[in-house]
């Protein structure tokens, strides 16, 4: 982030405030603040604030991405300097309050980031190119007033006052956008079916039912800058002609409704949504555009981030999924021609249209464009969310702005595109981030959840674990994606406990091929991909544990032998009394054993150890 | 739809653009084996049995998967009978389908498929998780051990019958079907329809009475129309030997289409009235059985001065009969004439965008009506509005119900309406007055009963409970207050069946019942539909015309008698 953004930044506030001396304090409170404590921190900074009566103005934000470091406090002062304060409890407070707020001296260690780059290393942000993001972290996402000092609904404007809805619809073609809910179906491309389809009535649809472990791009951008997403579907809607649409949000999701459904409110009353848009700011062609917003809470189905089982959840039915043909552009939400798109996919919108398509175009690669947002999890020293431009390599995601590996552990594999993605192995971290080059790898863009495995992790295991999520989540239509995902899940498991047999990697094979190419939606053809990829950059992983019975990763506990080291052990009895097979024998005082005929590697003795001597192997 | 070229197997056809491939190869006798899809259902894409190779890339479902210009279908290669295969082991392997412990055994499309595709042994161990059954239909075992999941009850229940009791819940492989959000089948709003047993492939749906009786291979199939209501359903009815192992509705009649109700299905071969198999005559107050000839003797004695009261479901042949003896002394049990004259037929129900249901319970009576309506308007394409006092369970299936009081804020709700059909049957004065006004709007009689229509047509009139002294005779098979009716008259009863109702008679007499009977009889669309004789009745029991006949032979012979004893004198 440029300072001179920031500048912008202060100076919104500054302007919406309308307190030019004192300084702003402003406390992250997206989920991920909340969870960290951040409402605590910010009780603390009010009773300091308040107790020493200072001229503070303490707002609060959503997330800014480093999830690493919450709770985050950002302190702005009046000449637009910004101060980052990383891993802020309410015991930090004080100090802050005395040496920053009151004297000016800001706390150098606690810094994390500061327009000051003297002051704090700026490595997290430096690759990252703030797209969807711009606003979030920033301003207050429950401020109408913060969204339109950053431009807010000017690119609306902009397209009501001087645009054709043919003309929004190429410049966002013209933008090279593909959707970010994994697929990578051109956005433009998209919405012209949709008004190019035969009908008075059409649906637009935001599919905010973000479901993969380990996902939070799309609550993030709903919880920290809802205004966006509002602004990016109301384009659309006047793109294809739409007047009604839904945003499907996973009722998990508490504060992302909650904020929702508040924009919506200010936006309503402020004229931008509703009955004739804009109608006493715009001319008289902008007034004829009528929209209605509502949201519609998901009830907890994977499945229905699929956009038929969505549109069938939305109507009140089972969330399974359709038949396509017809697609939701032509008949969708009860029989009404529909664009859905996600989350992401419409924050990108407003941006698009206020710089024009070609400095979108400028980002990225020859077919995937502009920036995509990831969530950084796993073993990952900064994990947190991230933006950075497409084309952009797998290795500078994890080393440069992750900060590498936890613990100064060895990167083994990434995991991307959830349960429906695959595992991408270390040896290809030169993997450029687009569309086409994920999915060579047999992984897939997904919507950006990105779980990074340390040389800890079982490969075998982590197919195991998403598979068992994806069988789970099978809405049961389809008899692969219904019994075949378990029947292979079962084989995983056995091969996991040691009981894997010859011939299972093959037949996985035939399960995960007939599964991916014979499954109806999106859940089963990709519900494979974690087992083909595995096996494909792993295989001598599924060989060791079927043939040796053995965990290369030391993982899989029924495939461990467990033994104590005699220098180690103190012979304190903890293990043995722990052991519920009374499998450790020893005398007090002198090193123990254990019998491996009893034990069941339950992992009771080396959870119990206080001298680390209990070993596996 | 225009014409495309496509090849299946090498062969070139000529078909309509976006018809399903499974529909091109079905209509050329291409057979491609399925197990969720059915004909009288919308396409579902569940089972993956059909799956068939059109174009490049992966294998298609034939049943989901429009054809296009050019396209070349493969039904059979190796590549699919291995698809094909493992979609069978799976479903075998995925619950309780071992066959010879299971009802349906010879007449399964999953064991069908099993045979033909050459299955020999279980590639995964079956999983034993025990899922329930539901015993608490009176009709209809469910066995969800058995089920596939290819959901075919549950669109039937929803699409077909309009009834949406029907769903499933849970996910993946623990997904069952579904009784109204967890009720048991008994306490559901279940109308016993039956159509959900109709279209089960396997054993996961059974009729109770039905079970272990035979297959329906070993039957003969009599298609036949239901006379239990004046809509007239086309029935496919399975005999075996002398007994009906089930009724299912008939898919190509276009009366119903394969849709039938309770009254239908179940409801006659449940009826457990005793028969009456032998006439019997009270002799000094006591009950004696009486022999064909004096029966018609005794019952030829009494026409001077006799009047018959019939049921509306005679059949037209029965009715004529009658008219032969008693002339225009033929009264109608019922009422006869329409409070209003009807203007629309059923198939008005298709395209019309509200219904208002005056006054009848479509899911207890004229099933198959209330069918053609909730199946559009619960899904929200036209709109119901009940106007009706008291109990009606169309209530729980639309948000406009007004009662006769508030008729008006009823047809305000109903003028929005683009094609407006009334639903009627009996009226109180002031309501037909209130309709006769919206002339714009169709409306639809429902007949009181099955060949009401025939009883108007040959001017047979409602029945004056008469003062005098005098034989009435009654044919039916709900005759009640017989007495009420007539005062210290002589009483004859022709009626299948012994109950105590009848008693109040001098003289009963069997007549056939339901399935017994064969005729012909006017429908409410004004169409002679025939009924066929299914079953063979007891010796004792002989048809209205027959009776009619004997009676007729009886009186002749004592004419020609008195002529004797007059020529002699």
């Amino acid at each position: 982030m440029l300072p001179g953004a920031i500048m912008h930044v202060a100076g919104s506030y500054h302007a919406a405030g309308g307190n030019r001396e004192g300084l702003i304090v402003v406390v992250g409170l997206g989920s991920c603040g909340i969870a960290a404590g951040g409402q605590k921190v910010r009780s603390a900074l009010i009773e300091a604030i308040e107790r020493r009566a200072l001229p503070i103005q303490l707002r609060e934000t959503g997330c800014v991405g480093m999830c690493y470091r919450e709770v985050l406090v950002d302190v702005f002062d009046p000449q637009g300097k910004r101060f980052t304060y990383g891993n802020v409890t309410p015991e930090r407070v004080e100090r802050l309050a005395t040496d920053h707020f009151e004297s000016g001296r800001p706390v150098r260690e606690w810094l994390v980031r500061s327009s000051e780059e003297s002051l704090a290393d700026d490595s997290f942000f430096a690759k990252q190119k703030r797209i969807v993001l711009r606003n979030c972290g920033i301003i207050d996402p429950e401020s109408l007033a913060e969204y339109r000092a950053r431009d807010g609904y000017q690119a609306l404007e902009k397209a009501l006052r001087r645009m054709q809805p043919e003309e929004v619809i190429q410049a966002v073609r013209d933008s090279g956008l593909r959707g970010r809910g994994g697929a990578g179906f051109p956005t433009g491309l998209k919405w012209q079916f949709a008004r190019g389809a035969k009908g008075e009535k059409k649906y637009l649809i935001c599919n905010g039912d973000e479901g993969d472990p380990g996902a939070f791009m799309d609550r993030s951008v709903l919880e920290g800058d809802p205004h966006t997403v509002i602004e990016g579907m109301l384009i659309a809607a006047y793109g294809i002609g739409a007047d009604e649409g839904y945003l499907y949000v996973r009722a998990e999701y508490p504060l992302a409704v909650r904020r929702l459904r508040k924009a919506i409110a200010d936006a309503t009353m402020a004229g931008f949504l509703g009955e004739h848009i804009m109608g006493s700011m715009l001319t008289a062609r902008g007034s004829e555009f009528s929209f209605q917003l509502h949201v519609k809470e998901g009830a907890g189905a994977f499945v229905c981030g699929e956009e038929t089982a969505l549109m069938a959840s939305i109507e009140g039915q089972r969330g399974m999924p359709r038949l396509r043909p017809p697609f939701p552009a032509t008949s969708g939400l009860w029989g009404k021609p529909t664009n859905i798109n996600n989350v992401e996919t419409y924050a990108n919108i407003p941006w698009i249209l206020l710089h024009g398509p070609q400095a979108f175009a400028d980002l990225g690669t020859e077919k995937s464009k502009g920036s995509k947002v990831f969530a950084l999890a796993g073993k990952i020293a900064r994990g947190g969310l991230v933006e950075v431009p497409m084309g952009i390599t797998i290795g500078e995601v994890i080393y440069e702005i992750g900060g590498g590996i936890k613990d100064g552990r060895a990167f083994k594999a990434v995991q991307m595109g959830g349960p429906s993605g695959g595992c991408i192995p270390a040896s290809l971290a030169d993997t450029m981030i687009d569309y086409e080059s994920v999915t060579q790898t047999g992984a897939i863009m997904g919507s950006g959840g990105m779980v990074v495995l340390d040389e800890t992790a079982c490969m075998v295991e982590i197919a195991r674990f998403f598979l068992d999520f994806t069988q789970k989540e099978s809405c049961g239509k389809c008899t692969f994606c219904r019994i075949g995902t378990k029947r292979m899940l079962e084989i995983l498991t056995r091969i996991t406990q040691g009981q894997g047999q010859e011939g299972d990697i093959e037949l996985l094979y035939d399960l995960a091929d007939k599964v991916k190419t014979s499954s109806l939606c999106g859940l089963g053809q990709t519900a494979p991909n974690p087992v083909l990829t595995t096996l494909r950059y792993f295989r001598e992983e599924y060989e060791a544990h079927i043939r040796e019975k053995r965990c290369p990763a030391h993982y899989c506990r029924k495939l461990l032998v467990y033994r104590i080291d005699s220098d180690l052990c103190t012979g304190c009895t903890a293990c043995a009394r722990a052991c519920p097979t009374q499998a450790i024998s020893g005398v007090v005082k002198q090193p123990h054993l254990i019998d491996q005929a009893r034990c069941i590697q339950c992992g009771s003795c080396v959870a119990k150890c206080r001298f680390d001597a209990v070993k596996t192997q | 739809m225009a014409l495309v070229k496509i090849k299946i197997d090498g062969k070139e056809l000529e078909a309509e653009e976006g018809k399903t491939i499974l529909k091109v190869a079905q209509a050329n006798g291409i057979e491609i084996p399925t197990l969720c899809d059915h004909a009288a259902l919308l396409p579902f894409g569940g089972c993956r049995l059909c799956v068939v190779q059109a174009g490049p890339g992966a294998l298609k479902p034939a049943c989901a998967t429009p054809i296009a210009s050019n396209m070349e279908v493969v039904t059979d290669s190796s590549e699919i009978r291995e698809a094909r295969m493992m979609v069978l082991q799976l479903l075998f392997g995925e619950r309780n389908h071992y066959c010879m412990v299971c009802e349906s055994t010879g007449q399964c499309e999953l064991q069908d498929l099993g045979y033909k595709l050459g299955l020999d042994h279980f590639e995964f161990f079956p999983y034993e998780k025990r899922f329930s059954e539901d015993v608490t239909h009176p009709y209809i075992l469910v066995d969800q051990n058995r089920c596939i999941l290819c959901r075919r009850c549950v669109r039937a229940c929803a699409d077909v019958g309009g009834h949406w009791v029907l769903g499933v819940k849970n996910r993946g492989y623990e997904s069952l079907i579904d009784i109204d959000m967890d009720a048991p089948f008994n306490d559901s709003s279940c109308t016993s329809c039956g159509l959900c047993v109709q279209v089960c492939p396997t054993g996961a749906l059974v009729d109770k009475r039905a079970s272990y009786l035979g297959r329906k291979d070993q039957a003969d199939l009599i298609l036949s129309r239901c006379d239990r209501c004046p809509v007239g359903c086309g029935l496919e009815v399975y005999r075996r030997s002398n007994y009906i192992l089930k009724i299912y509705g008939d898919w190509n009649c276009p009366t119903n289409g394969g849709v039938t109700c309770r009254l239908s299905r179940y409801a006659p071969l449940y009826d457990e009235r005793p028969r009456l198999s032998t006439p019997k005559l009270k002799e000094a107050g006591v009950w004696t059985p009486a022999s064909a000839e004096k029966t018609a003797r005794w019952m030829a004695g009494k026409l001077i001065n006799a009047e018959v009261v019939v049921e509306g479901s005679l059949s037209n042949e029965d009715l004529a009969a009658l008219k032969s003896l008693f002339g225009e002394r033929v009264f109608s049990l019922q009422d006869v004439a329409p409070p209003l004259p009807a203007t629309a037929k059923l198939q008005d129900l298709a395209d019309a965008d509200t219904y208002l249901v005056i006054g009848v319970d479509l899911n207890r009576e004229y099933g198959t009506v209330g069918s053609l309506i909730k199946r559009r308007t619960i899904p929200g394409t036209a709109k119901l509005i009940l106007v009706d006092d008291g109990f009606n369970s169309l209530a729980a299936s639309t948000d406009f119900v007004f009662s006769m009081e508030d008729l008006d804020s009823a047809l305000a709700e109903a003028r929005k309406g683009r094609k407006v059909v009334i639903v009627y049957s009996h009226l109180r004065e002031t309501v037909a007055e209130a309709l006769r006004a919206e002339s714009q709007f169709l409306r639809l009689f429902l007949p009181y009963e099955s060949n009401t229509l025939g009883l108007a047509q040959a001017g047979i009139g409602p029945h004056i409970a008469a003062d005098s002294e005098r034989t009435v005779f009654f044919v039916g098979e709900n005759l009640r207050d017989l007495k009420s009716r007539v005062r210290g008259a002589t009483l004859v009863a022709l009626t299948p069946f012994e109950t105590d109702e009848v008693k109040a008679a001098d003289l009963i007499v069997p007549i056939p019942a339901v399935f017994e009977s064969e005729g012909s009889f006017i429908s409410m669309d004004g169409e002679l539909l025939r009924k066929e004789r299914i079953l063979e009745p007891g010796e004792g029991v002989r048809s209205v015309s027959a009776w009619v006949a004997l009676v007729e032979a009886q009186r002749l012979q004592s004419v020609v008698a008195k002529g004797k004893q007059g020529g002699s004198q």
